[in-house]
């Protein structure tokens, strides 16, 4: 879930792009004994990203507050981290399954009040974007990252019209009036452009939109998703844009604290059945291996109404292993689930098995096939699962 | 083991030493001067490309805007809309430190962001690198350095550096110490600042501009989208070719001063052929004996031209090392030239190139061969006789001499004519050679003439020995014409030199006069002493014309204007009827300029015209920030402030072209009766809080012939070399001469002649023949200095200069031709006189 | 036997303006090995034309000149350089040895230009230094010894190659006439022991009497050709 992931990268973000900067540069200038063109990522451990927990200066994320549209899609910036989520399960005309996730994150900079005047450059906001493209047929994979300062229009975000951008990436809307929302996003050889329109209400996570992360308050955030938004647009890989269409799942999430500091990863699932309900489910990881307590999760039905899961209402079983050509790292390669309130049992399985961002955060996040089991009768799905803090579990 | 034959010839010399250790520093010398201008010239253009390229880092493309440079929002849309991801913007500038002595640094206001792809040296392995990022984005002022910077700076993670920029004071925070892995990289960040460019901005008085935008473009595709997006007044270039484009700023510069180098060469040249000539002339009879045992001819030619070229070898290694202590020595000059005139180089070290020292080597040994060919041939020619009379080759000397001196008088007239026609500047310089050796070889017969006509006026007041000194300096004109014309050419050069600088000054001063009519102008500081194209702050003419006293205001705004070829200075200003007698014209009737100017044309400058062959009627393209514009020029005005060329426009159209209403400097005309020193007072007092430099008419002149001053140290240092070099030679064919007729002073003494008069009868000697020197120098320096003047530097800088005559430097001249050659008289003449008539006389 | 030198009618004139000034009318004269001949004659009278014209300095212009079987007349410059190298051995008035060379050196010299070096070069200069008495001043500069030591050399020097003929030119006129004795002996019978045909240019009474035979030249005439009438 996003708890885990926005905690550490609200600090992490800042350090992040140093890192890119920094050990890609090393990278870089040992280039000529090095036959890879492409330098390896850094590797930033959850634990370096959670050291940092100066929050000053920032509001928190400590009651539940009203929340107004189109005015809480654009930032907040009086919050130190906020992201803008999007993933889809997308088909062509052939049916070939196909998959994206488009994010940008904006994490505060410290703030110094003596910033001289005059120059637009100053920023007090750094956004990254992350951009991935699974080919199930093809059994292909690529994401791509990119970094720049919230400043001069480079890149941002606002309200009405909806934006949020960096460079030529960017989510916007027509107008203020409307929902749908057009992706476009395109990095040499890939690209993807869709648009989407919300096929529901919003639904606010957690305790009407503040979602608890632990136990201390204010250690929260405000979290809000559109779990189902119609898709259609081009997607490509390589030579040829693919006209595709299908379902996409927007969070949104914006906070200030942090967690605590024995969690170690998290299992995000995002899964559209195709009896109409939208699941989202996490499960914090702490240090020993157990679930913490403050997993838990939500389910959409078709009808509107909204379930929640908690902790104790889920079974994880993680099926087989997978381990990282690139990190070496091993993650579940499949999962069983059981939401035992529901009666509800899941078997979530990667669409592609290598779906590891080769970026600065190294995680894996990918497109799943669904197959769901209730009462007897079965039922099928996709969506989206997360998976973090494998790659840096000290080994 | 080498032959009995060899050692035969290469004992000579050991036998001379003085004479072979002369030659020797002769050609050191000469090779010394031309790699040392080499490597200096070599070492500032070194400097200035690994700045570039510390500055360009990967970029295949830049993006230049027009004199602001680019609008930040035009980044932000290359990015968001035609998403050139692959690009940096970036601020360059300056700041001095307050330390002594003040260093420059380079500050390189960066998108960290955007860095990655370009310049991956300036990376930070090892280093707490995440937090000096950080402080980068959100600490103002902070900077981080390069190891080897920040230990010459003596500062460390947290310390602040007081610097000034644009002559504001301000305290750089280092946030954190790059260390690149490879010296390459760390000499790219020699000097460098590296700051976030919102703070460069700030600093630079930059807010809304970048400098530039660089980019890595790998496709052609990728070219055309970049072009089709550029809106007027933004260009798409090259980093080679905008390198290159400011190098080649300086190619006359260059060029001049390798001429002035390769004229120590000549001279260098000069006293091979010398030593060698006398060489030769000293052993005819051991040569003749060798040629009866049966050396051949061609035996002999090889003895001589292994002697010459250990000589050569020896001298130009002698000289390698010599050139590069010299460079050293002559790079400061180079560098503030440079710095003063084209742009700013921060050099203090010299880089040796193999490519100057194999040419300085290459050169030294093609030129002693050169100067080796006719002693050679001389030697070679050498009969099978063992008794050889000196008097019969001075006798054919004596035949050869007038047929010398028409070659020569044609080879003068040749000069002069390839001088006058010649396409391009080095034809320029064959032809000053020509006129240069030409001169040379009249030299012998001019002697003998002088001589002739000088004998019986010295018997009848100087008695005998008079007589015989003159006499002798003809009968040994083998030896004494060499000398004479080897002393007549430097001479000759100083007063060429002297008199083109006389002029230059002269000119420049009735310029100054003319043009520089305000009684105060205002300006920026800026880092480069000729150039005013940092602005002014806002309101400064505002608030200056409040001020009591003041009558009026003139307004200019300088900036680099890029062209298709070098850049050029483009002045805008105000131009009233009360200005117009400011301009001289080259071309171009004032009556009709004036309205032209007013309405839609440009003025341009005489180096710009003659430069690109350009005259009135013809049209300039100016590249606006509106698009390029094809403009009619009006006229052509003199002007000697700088030989990229200047053109003017009205300050008005100038604000409508290019968008841009920023000033660089205000002349400001006072009521009569108000004392400009006292007004600047005044205005310094009235705008404390900015960073201003202001200057009574008096102290801008004075500062404008001091840099003018400066340009010519380097001029007047290969001046003197090359008169040094000569000296040598003068000293080494004299010193030879007279010790070679120890016999002939050891008969006289034995006559009875005294010690005194044989220092006189020396010393009337080479003083005569440094007359003779300065005499047929005085018309060959005027004619040098006419052909520096009308020819050489009108190609090379486009300046017309007025010819100043000061006799002063002819009198100098001369006394400097004279004292050279009694100098080089009175070692050999002490010789002489101490050993007694005896061993004189039993000298072979 | 063949001669060494073999002169026919040889003519040497120079062209001065229009005037064409004899110097030598048609000399015929010959000498042949082991024989040592005296050419005595007053100043210009074309002595040294004609020793010029037999060393192959100086060509003839009408005339045969066969030197050690050589045809000179037919010869270009470096072909009697080559010649000269190889067929004769000078001694010069004023000695002429190389100032710049030892005494073994100079010795060492014609050898070279006739492609002998090393050991056996060495061991032929040192056994002719020794037969000239200066066997222990090798290594000494020439300008180290006296008038007739030099001259001890010079003789070494013109016999050390083996050439047939040896040209002295006035060998003792800078000696003094007890030195000069000397020499003269020491030629004189160097060149007999071992077979070279020796042709003198002398003033001198005393030299002539050495020789075997005496010719005299006279205006361009080789007025006498015999052993016993002197000046």
């Amino acid at each position: 879930m996003h708890t885990y992931r926005y905690a550490t990268l609200r600090q992490r973000v800042l350090v992040l792009w140093c890192c890119v900067w920094a050990i890609g540069l090393s990278a870089c200038a040992t280039a000529p004994v090095s036959t890879t063109a492409v330098p390896a990522p850094a590797q930033i451990s959850v634990a370096e990203g959670m050291a940092r927990t100066d929050t000053t200066g920032y509001l928190r994320a400590d009651e539940v507050r009203e929340f107004a549209f189109p005015a809480d899609h654009g930032p907040h910036p009086e919050y130190a981290v906020e992201w803008w989520y999007y993933t889809g399960n997308l088909t062509d005309a052939q049916g070939n399954d196909y998959g994206y996730q488009f994010t940008l994150f904006r994490t505060g900079l410290p703030r110094t009040d003596a910033s001289q005047g005059g120059s637009q450059w100053r920023s007090d906001a750094v956004y990254m974007a992350h951009l991935a493209l699974s080919d199930g047929a093809r059994q292909r994979f690529v994401a791509r990252e990119r970094f720049n300062r919230g400043a001069l229009g480079l890149a941002g975000a606002q309200a009405a019209p909806f934006r949020v951008w960096l460079d030529d990436w960017s989510v916007t809307s027509p107008d203020a009036a409307t929902t749908q929302m057009r992706i476009q996003a395109q990095d040499g050889d890939i690209a993807l452009d869709v648009t989407l329109d919300a096929t529901g209400p919003i639904v606010l996570q957690g305790d009407r939109g503040l979602s608890q992360k632990s136990a201390a308050k204010g250690n929260a955030s405000y979290y809000y998703s559109l779990p189902r938004m119609a898709t259609t647009g081009t997607l490509r890989i390589g030579d040829t844009d693919v006209a595709v269409s299908g379902t996409s799942w927007m969070d949104r999430e914006w906070s200030t604290s942090a967690l605590g500091t024995d969690q170690v990863g998290w299992d995000w699932f995002a899964l559209h059945l195709d009896d109409g309900s939208d699941i989202m489910l996490y499960q914090l990881r702490n240090r020993d291996g157990s679930t913490d307590p403050f997993s838990g999760g939500s389910v959409r039905n078709r009808d509107g109404t909204v379930t929640r899961l908690a902790a104790s209402d889920i079974r994880w079983a993680p099926q087989g292993v997978w381990t990282s050509p690139h990190t070496g790292a091993p993650y579940p390669a499949a999962w069983d689930i059981e939401l035992i309130p529901l009666g509800l049992s899941l078997t979530v399985t990667p669409l592609i098995a290598d779906q590891e961002l080769q970026v600065t955060v190294r995680y894996w996040e990918g497109a799943v096939r669904v197959d769901a089991r209730r009462a007897g009768s079965s039922l099928s799905g996709t969506g989206y699962l997360e998976m973090t803090g494998y790659a840096d579990m000290p080994r | 083991m080498i032959p009995v034959l060899w050692k035969s010839t290469l004992r000579w010399p050991l036998r001379r030493p003085w004479q072979a250790l002369l030659a020797i520093i002769g050609v050191a010398m000469g090779v010394a001067v031309v790699i040392a201008i080499d490597i200096a010239n070599e070492s500032a253009r070194r400097a200035f490309l690994a700045s570039t390229q510390a500055v360009t880092g990967k970029a295949t493309e830049q993006l230049l805007g027009g004199p602001q440079g680019i609008p930040e929002e035009f980044f932000v849309r290359l990015r968001t809309e035609a998403g050139i991801r692959a690009s940096a913007p970036l601020i360059e500038g300056y700041a001095i430190t307050t330390q002594t002595p003040p260093r420059t640094l380079t500050i390189l206001g960066i998108d960290p962001f955007s860095e990655l792809a370009f310049r991956p040296e300036m990376s930070a392995a090892g280093t707490p690198i995440q937090n000096g990022m950080a402080t980068l984005l959100t600490e103002p002022d902070s900077v981080l350095l390069g190891a080897k910077t920040a230990t010459a700076l003596g500062v460390t993670p947290g310390d602040r550096i007081a610097v000034r920029i644009a002559g504001r004071s301000h305290d750089m925070l280092v946030a954190a110490i790059l260390t690149p892995d490879g010296s390459a990289s760390n000499a790219l960040l020699d000097d460098v600042v590296l700051t976030d460019i919102g703070t460069a901005q700030v600093w630079l008085q930059r807010v809304g501009w970048v400098d530039r935008i660089d980019m890595i473009l790998s496709t052609d595709q990728d070219r055309a989208r970049v072009q089709a997006f550029l809106p007027p007044g933004i260009r798409m270039t090259t980093p080679s070719q905008r390198a290159q484009s400011t190098t080649e700023m300086t190619a006359s510069f260059e060029i001049n001063l390798n001429a002035l180098s390769l004229l120590a060469m000549v001279v260098g040249m000069f006293l091979i052929y010398n030593t060698m000539t006398f060489s030769v002339v000293q052993r005819r009879q051991l040569l003749g004996t060798l040629r009866c045992l049966g050396v051949s001819q061609r035996e002999v030619a090889g003895l001589m031209l292994v002697e010459g070229s250990v000589i050569g070898i020896i001298g130009t290694l002698v000289g390698l090392g010599l050139g590069i202590v010299l460079a050293q020595g002559l790079l400061g000059l180079v560098a503030r030239t440079i710095n003063d005139i084209y742009f700013v180089v921060n050099v203090t070290q010299i880089q040796v190139g193999w490519f100057a020292l194999l040419k300085g080597t290459v050169l030294g040994i093609v030129a002693s061969f050169v100067a080796l060919a006719i002693p050679t041939l001389e030697a070679a020619r050498t009969p099978p006789r063992t008794v050889l009379r000196r008097s019969s080759y001075e006798e054919q000397m004596m035949r050869i001499v007038p047929i010398l001196a028409v070659v020569g008088l044609v080879g003068m007239a040749l000069g002069g004519f390839v001088m006058w026609q010649g396409p391009s500047i080095w034809f320029s310089y064959a032809g000053l050679l020509f006129l240069t050796l030409g001169a040379a070889m009249v030299t012998p017969w001019t002697t003998v003439v002088l001589m002739q006509l000088l004998r019986p006026v010295a018997v009848r007041f100087g008695g005998l020995i008079a007589g015989m000194a003159v006499r002798d300096v003809i009968t040994s004109l083998s030896r004494t014409g060499v000398a004479i014309a080897a002393l007549m050419i430097a001479v000759a050069v100083t007063i060429a030199v002297g008199l083109m600088v006389a002029s230059f000054r002269v000119t420049v001063v009735d310029w100054l006069t003319t043009t520089i009519r305000a009684d105060v102008f205002v300006s920026a500081p800026s880092l480069n002493a000729n150039r005013l194209d940092t602005s002014l702050p806002d309101g400064v003419a505002d608030r200056i014309a409040t001020l009591p006293g003041v009558t009026r205001i003139r307004r200019y705004r300088s900036t680099m204007l890029p062209t298709d070829r070098t850049p050029v200075l483009q002045i805008a200003l105000d131009v009233t009827p009360a200005d117009y007698d400011t301009f001289l014209w080259a071309e171009g009737d004032p009556a009709t300029i004036w309205p032209a100017f007013a309405d839609d044309a440009i003025i341009i400058s005489e180096p710009l015209a003659l430069k690109r062959n350009l005259h009135v009627g013809d049209t300039f393209v100016l590249q606006t920030s509106t698009g390029d514009r094809n403009v009619p020029i009006a006229g052509i005005f003199y002007d000697y402030g700088t030989e990229l060329g200047v053109v003017m426009l009205p300050l008005d159209r100038y604000a409508r072209w290019y968008a841009d209403d920023s000033l660089t400097s205000l002349g400001i005309y006072l009521e009569p009766g108000v004392d400009p020193e006292a007004f600047v007072s005044a205005v310094r007092e009235r705008v404390p809080d900015m960073a201003l430099l202001v200057r009574s008419n008096d102290s801008l002149r004075e500062t404008s012939v001091e840099v003018l001053d400066r340009t010519f140290a380097i001029t007047n240092v290969l001046q003197l070399l090359a008169t040094i070099v000569a000296f040598v030679g003068i000293l080494a064919a004299l010193t030879a001469m007279q010790l070679e007729r120890m016999r002939e002073f050891g008969m006289l003494r034995a006559l009875g002649l005294d010690p005194r008069q044989l220092w006189q009868l020396i010393l009337t000697e080479t003083s005569l023949m440094g007359a003779v020197a300065g005499l047929v120098a005085v018309p060959v320096g005027t004619a040098m200095a006419l052909a520096l003047i009308y020819v050489i530097n009108r190609i090379s800088f486009g300046w017309t200069l007025q010819f100043a005559m000061q006799p002063e430097i002819y009198l100098q001249a001369g006394l400097t031709a004279i004292v050279a050659a009694v100098l080089a008289g009175i070692y050999p003449v002490w010789r002489i006189a101490r050993v007694s008539p005896a061993v004189a006389l039993r000298e072979e | 036997m063949q001669p060494i030198v073999s002169l026919t009618a040889v003519q040497k004139w120079y062209d001065e303006g229009a005037v064409r000034r004899h110097v030598l009318h048609g000399v015929d004269m010959h000498v042949h090995a082991g024989e040592r001949v005296a050419l005595v004659g007053k100043s210009g009278s074309g002595k040294s034309s004609l020793l010029n014209i037999i060393s192959g300095i100086d060509g003839a212009d009408a005339g045969s000149v066969l030197v050690g079987g050589h045809d000179l007349n037919g010869m270009d410059e470096t072909a009697r350089t080559h010649f000269r190298r190889t067929s004769i051995g000078f001694v010069f008035q004023f000695f002429n040895l190389v100032p710049t060379l030892s005494v073994l050196e100079n010795v060492l010299l014609p050898l070279e230009l006739n492609g002998i070096v090393g050991k056996p070069a060495h061991t032929r200069a040192m056994a002719l230094l020794a037969d000239v008495g200066l066997a222990d001043r090798a290594a000494t500069a020439p300008d180290r010894l006296s008038g007739g030591e030099q001259q001890r050399v010079a003789v070494a020097r013109a016999l050390v190659h083996e050439p047939p003929l040896i040209l002295a030119d006035e060998p003792t006129g800078n000696l003094d006439s007890d030195t000069g004795m000397v020499i003269l002996q020491l030629l004189t019978q160097l060149a007999q022991q071992r077979g070279h045909a020796l042709l003198m240019v002398t003033h001198s009474r005393e030299v002539a009497a050495s020789a075997d035979r005496v010719v005299r030249i006279q205006a361009g005439h080789l007025v006498a050709d015999d052993a016993g009438t002197l000046l």
